[in-house]
Order: structure tokens, then C-alpha cells, then sequence
């Protein structure tokens, strides 16, 4: 019977504890290891691949200037901008390219959520030649509040 | 006023994925408080019936694991100011999370209708089944979903026991005969069960001077029939576990048709070892009879009851149109869901009623 054994060493320090103290705008919305939760009502349309070998020209620039390399390898796409309110440190504004905005709030979770990070296509068998220890799954961090976006999108006048 | 770009990755890491797992109050305690110890993830064996179940364990404790679909869009964002010390207020997402797994409370399950049963030096075989399972006491752990030391309790409590190493199920007559012997020979060494405690190294001696059981039905009989005392490996006995397991037994043979109380009573009390007067009363084996004719009473085997509420309940009627609320309630209370009150399922599948003071009866709707 298969059975995963799932390390907890990364997050002893934190799971008993909350955040000492919140002096930036970072620890408002990130956990101390620097993980955030956004939840938004509905599906997210995002592009499936990275314009890699598209020529720049005019019409295409601003749409290729969205896109960035994350460590060298990864590509990811802007969608849009948080902007944290100055006088309610629990609002938020998503704005979603330039024509719509999400209003949304920071709430705590019910439950803290555990981040597990489980290795995917693991081939221990000693045929393969390659027998190496098997990596097991982690909880590599606790989030403890999400920004949630539950209205509608607003839309920006220009 | 703080603004952070937000990015989503495009496609999603080759290596790793990630998952949300709620982690309720009692497993965040576990997890700061323990050094050591990790969770386990587990799953019971899953048929073509039963999909079979996942749970996380710790050492001690069992929670079932279910995933919850949502249709909102859930991001896990990296910020990379705090780890890498970056300035660049850049948010970016690297999964997206379309479920989260809920931990709830279980206490966790050995399968044991494949395992071989053993009565004495002979060997009955589970239902009937030839093909009885050869498994070790450890495999049996692997394979259960539950924790470790939720599953040596429940082991014991259900006559588990290891024999050259393959696990066994003792038959509930050859437990009977085993407790017997162990009480006399207790007894026999001046022993007073009501106040003195034994060492359990003692109880094996004289199990070896008295009939030679083998040390691991010992100990099975040891766990199962006794409470650890203050003293390092000593126990004392459990009274009131012992009367009721002699009266179950009792029961199941002498009272599969009608027989008065006072007659099941005098039979109970002959059942137990010689000098070995514990109090029995009749509110020990609720839960195993019912009483369709007043002090008359009739063995009820749970194991051939439904197991689902409503057809516990026509069954339960079938036996007795009217019955004692306090008798009734041990029948079903397994079966009510947990946060659920017993009376409002009882008020659901049938009627309570009060007669007289402070009397309850249960009755069909």
C-alpha cells in the first residue's frame, strides 16, 4: 500500500506562530518565507506560451513587454497591479491591464493552509539505472490570511 | 501607496507541484511541538466498490483527507522582496490551486475480515476464506489507514495478536479462555483484583507455569483486559471490561432466544473465574441485547447489522417495537455523524416518547 511520508522540518519554526510584527507592506500581505494567496471570483484568462520568437514590431510591443523571465528558465505574464490601500491596511486593488480594476480585502483563513510541494515523476526503480533516494513531499510554508477579490470587475474610465 | 506587479507563471514547474492543505489547530500544535516526528499520508485498499481512503497521520492521531473543489481562481504568489531582497515589488504566481485538501477528524481503520483467525492450537479461517490473508503485524500497519498508536490500541481491542511473525485475529472463545486461566492463576497468587497492580512480566511467568499460552496472546490478553498503573510495567485489572466482555460472551450463547434476566444474571455470574466477584449489571451489555418481552432479554450480534442509519433503524424496530431509550441509543450512536445530536437522527427515523418520570421509549414513526 503506497504510502508518502511528508516532511515537516521547514515550518516547525513558524506553525505555532504568528508574525511578530508587520512593519511593511510585505509582511502584510506574504508570509515570512514569502508567500502570498490570491483568491479571484472566476477564471483568469492568461496566455499559454510566451511570445519567444515573435518579432517586436508596433502593434505587438506592448503586448511582448508583459511578458518576463523568471530565474532564466520561466516565463510568466503580467496581468496586472496590486496596489495596497495607504489608510485600510485590509483593502486591496487589483487592476487587471487597463481597463478593469478588482476591489478586494485581506482576510484571515479559518484554517492556515499548508503549502505542500510534491516532486512529480519520481523513478527510484533500479532498472533505470539512476536509484536515487526518494524526495518526499514538503510542507515548505503556513499562509495564514489570502487576498480575496469576491466583486466584480469595475471598469476604468480614461 | 505599495504596488506590486503581479505575473503568473505560464507553464507550471516540471519538478514540483503544490498543494493547500487546511491544517486544523491540533496538527499545528503537533507541528511545532514535535521535533521529529512528519505526517504521513496513507490510504486504506480500495476495490472496485470502495474507493479507498486517504488520511494524514501523526504518531497518535488520524485525520481523514478529502479534496474540496472550487471554481475560483487561487494563486500561490512568490514575493520576491522577502526571500531573494529584491526591490522590485514583483508578485509572481507559480500554481494555481483549484482544490484545497480538509483535514477531519477520524479515528482511523484496520480491515481484519481477510486476516486468519486462531482458536487455541487450531486455525479458523475468516468467513470461510481458505485464502486468508498472510500478513505481518507491521505490513498490516503499513497498510491501514491510521496512525501507529491508534493502530496498537485498536489492534488489541480487537484480539490482534503475531505468531512467527503473521498476524492473527484470536477468536472471541479462545480470549474468554485465555482471560479465565489469567484471572485464576492471579488469583491463585493471592492477588487481589479490586486494589493490587502486577507486573506484566508476572502475568507472562504465570501464563507459562499454568498453560504455556504464547507471550504475544498474553500480551494481546494484557492490553485488551488491563489499565496501566502509575508504576513502570505494572497494570491493573479493568474490572468492569472484564464483567462485560464474560457477559457478551454469555450472552451470545445462551441468549439467542428469549431468557429472563435473572436467569442470564446467574449464568454471567458462573461464567467468571472462581473468587472473582465483580459487580455485573445488566447496563454493562447495553448495546447487545433488547428486551422485546419485559425481563426477558435476547442477544443482538452488531456485526449483523446494517450499517447505514436507516436500515439500523427498521432493523432495530423489527426486533422490538418499543425500547428502553438508554438501551437503544448505544445501537445507533456509531453511526450518527459526527456534530449531529443522537436525538435528532432518533427523531428523524422514528419517535421518542416519554412515559412516566423521567423514562424514555423509542418507537417507530
Amino acid at each position: 500500500m503506497p504510502s508518502a511520508i511528508v516532511d515537516l522540518s521547514g515550518v516547525r519554526s513558524i506553525a505555532n506562530s504568528e508574525r511578530s510584527s508587520v512593519n511593511t507592506p510585505d509582511d502584510v500581505i506574504s508570509t515570512p518565507f514569502g508567500l502570498s494567496l490570491i483568491e479571484i471570483q472566476g477564471e483568469l484568462n492568461l496566455p499559454h506560451e510566451a511570445p519567444i520568437n515573435v518579432q517586436k514590431n508596433d502593434t505587438n510591443a506592448e503586448y511582448i513587454r508583459n511578458f518576463v523571465t523568471v530565474d532564466e528558465i520561466k516565463h510568466a505574464v503580467n496581468f496586472g497591479q496590486l496596489q495596497l490601500d495607504e489608510k485600510d491596511p485590509s483593502k486591496v486593488t487589483l487592476f487587471i491591464g487597463k481597463s478593469q480594476r478588482l476591489l478586494g480585502s485581506i482576510v484571515e483563513l479559518d484554517l492556515p493552509l499548508g503549502v505542500m510541494k510534491i516532486p512529480l515523476n519520481q523513478d527510484t526503480s533500479p532498472e533505470n539505472g539512476n536509484e536515487k533516494q526518494k524526495e518526499d513531499i514538503q510542507i515548505v510554508d503556513i499562509v495564514r490570511k489570502k487576498m480575496i477579490f469576491k466583486q466584480r470587475p469595475l471598469p476604468i474610465m480614461q | 501607496m505599495k504596488k506590486y506587479s503581479v505575473y503568473q507563471q505560464i507553464s507550471p514547474d516540471e519538478k514540483y507541484t503544490y498543494k493547500l492543505l487546511q491544517l486544523p489547530s491540533d496538527l499545528l500544535r503537533h507541528i511545532s511541538d514535535n521535533e521529529t516526528d512528519n505526517l504521513l499520508i496513507k490510504s486504506s485498499t480500495s476495490t472496485t466498490s470502495n474507493p479507498g481512503q486517504l488520511v494524514v497521520c501523526t504518531d497518535d492521531k488520524t485525520w481523514k483527507l478529502r479534496q474540496m473543489n472550487h471554481s475560483n481562481t487561487v494563486l500561490l504568489l512568490d514575493n520576491q522582496n522577502i526571500v531573494q531582497h529584491r526591490n522590485d515589488n514583483n508578485l509572481i504566481g507559480f500554481a494555481s490551486c483549484s482544490y484545497e485538501y480538509e483535514l477531519t477528524d477520524s479515528k482511523g481503520s484496520i480491515d481484519i475480515t481477510k486476516l486468519p483467525r486462531l482458536h487455541g492450537d487450531e486455525l479458523r479461517d475468516s468467513t470461510n476464506n481458505v485464502h486468508a490473508v498472510q500478513i505481518s503485524v507491521d505490513e498490516l500497519l503499513e497498510n491501514s489507514p491510521i496512525s501507529r498508536q491508534e493502530f496498537f490500541h485498536e489492534w488489541y481491542e480487537l484480539g490482534g495478536c503475531e505468531i512467527d511473525g503473521r498476524a492473527y485475529i484470536l477468536s472471541p472463545e479462545y480470549i474468554t479462555e485465555v482471560l479465565y486461566t489469567l484471572i485464576t492463576a492471579l488469583i491463585s497468587e493471592s492477588f487481589n483484583y479490586r486494589t493490587d497492580t502486577v507486573a506484566v512480566d508476572t502475568i507472562h511467568q504465570l501464563s507459562k507455569k499454568q498453560s504455556n499460552f504464547a507471550d504475544s496472546i498474553v500480551t494481546t490478553i494484557v492490553q485488551k483486559f488491563t489499565v496501566r498503573s502509575d508504576k513502570p510495567n505494572e497494570v491493573s485489572l479493568d474490572n468492569d471490561k472484564i464483567a462485560k466482555w464474560f457477559g457478551i460472551h454469555v450472552l451470545s450463547e445462551r441468549a439467542t432466544s428469549l431468557l429472563s434476566s435473572k436467569e442470564f444474571l446467574i449464568q454471567w455470574k458462573s461464567s467468571l473465574p472462581a473468587f472473582y466477584n465483580v459487580s455485573l449489571d445488566l447496563h454493562y451489555l447495553r448495546g447487545y441485547y433488547c428486551m422485546p418481552v419485559e425481563d426477558n432479554l435476547i442477544y443482538i450480534n452488531r456485526d449483523h447489522l446494517s450499517t447505514t442509519l436507516s436500515a439500523r433503524f427498521v432493523e432495530l424496530f423489527q426486533l422490538d417495537r418499543e425500547w428502553n431509550y438508554d438501551d437503544f441509543v448505544p445501537f445507533i450512536k456509531d453511526l450518527v455523524p459526527p456534530g449531529v445530536k443522537v436525538d435528532s437522527m432518533i427523531l428523524k427515523f422514528g419517535k421518542k416518547k416519554k412515559i412516566g418520570k423521567d423514562r424514555f421509549v423509542v418507537t417507530p414513526r
